[in-house]
């Protein structure tokens, strides 16, 4: 039961930053807007992993922060600009849900790099997403 | 046209960056340290490529634009760090499709909230519950 509560919390989170990024971005650059709400947001998490894992971050491989900036790459400078760009051309209740279709690109990367398989749970859950992506994208 | 593409863009990113974030809470780091230094990262990157951006914006917008990007930002991190605090409770099979119901809660909120922006139509509310579907059987499938 917690672990239901928290994960809706997380969806809450989620959902609500992108209602407060629709409006904050009426007034302001997408790149100005991501930039602002990066910086508060990592501020925020930077504190809590120093909380909660101070021991681990002391013990990090120099390795890792290649990978943390292929990670920061990809998902900042492109996903948090362009989720944002979205936001502001098309409105929020258009662009969640096309963002929110991330985890099919995840799978589709997945099987075709990774190695991974297929199943039908998969296979039908990818038309589901696409047919709704569609449906969506096929407003005027 | 070029909003649709932004967010599809938006996507095909979060996407692939779930698959280097595997890798890195895999063999380097937990996943709150994780995105703490990614995200680190990625301002010192958004910053250095788009300062000026932010100098024009600097005098023009209103204050409460700034508020409102900044609770953006901070309910971005709680999104982040209840997810990884749920994990913590529960598996991923049933946490990822929890927290891939947000679109709905961005409509539900642009509905009560946004009305003078933008407008709810029926299409886009049966689309997302589309993609919200298909993204929970997709989790289920990949477990």
């Amino acid at each position: 039961m917690l672990g239901v509560v928290l994960g809706l919390s997380a969806a809450l989170g989620f959902g609500v930053s992108a209602v407060f990024a629709r409006f904050g971005l009426q007034h302001m650059k997408s790149t100005t807007g991501t930039l602002v709400s990066l910086v508060v947001g990592t501020a925020i998490t930077m504190v809590l992993a120093f909380i909660f894992h101070a021991e681990a971050i002391f013990d990090l491989a120099g390795v890792a922060f290649l990978w943390f900036t292929l990670s920061a790459f990809i998902n900042f400078p492109l996903g948090r600009l362009l989720n944002y760009t979205g936001v502001s051309l098309v409105g929020v209740a258009k662009s969640s849900p096309i963002v929110g279709s991330s985890p099919l690109f995840a799978t589709v990367l997945a099987i075709s790099i990774g190695g991974e398989s297929i199943n039908a749970m998969i296979a039908i859950g990818t038309l589901s997403i696409i047919g709704g992506l569609v449906i969506i994208l096929s407003q005027r | 046209m070029l909003g649709y593409a932004a967010s599809l863009g938006a996507a095909a990113c979060y996407g692939s960056v779930a698959l280097v974030g595997r890798k890195i809470v895999g063999d380097y780091a937990p996943a709150m340290v994780a995105t703490a230094f990614s995200m680190a990262l990625g301002t010192t990157m958004v910053a250095a490529l788009f300062f000026r951006d932010v100098k024009s914006d600097l005098f023009t917008t209103p204050n409460r634009a700034w508020v409102m990007v900044a609770l953006a930002g901070i309910a971005a991190a709680w999104g982040i760090s209840f997810w990884f605090l749920a994990l913590e409770e529960a598996p991923v099979v049933l946490v990822a499709p929890l927290v891939g119901v947000s679109p709905l809660v961005s409509i539900v909120l642009t509905h009560f909230f946004l009305q003078r922006l933008e407008k709810v139509t029926m299409r886009t509310v049966f689309g997302a519950l589309m993609v919200v579907g298909g993204v929970a059987l997709v989790t289920l499938g990949n477990q």
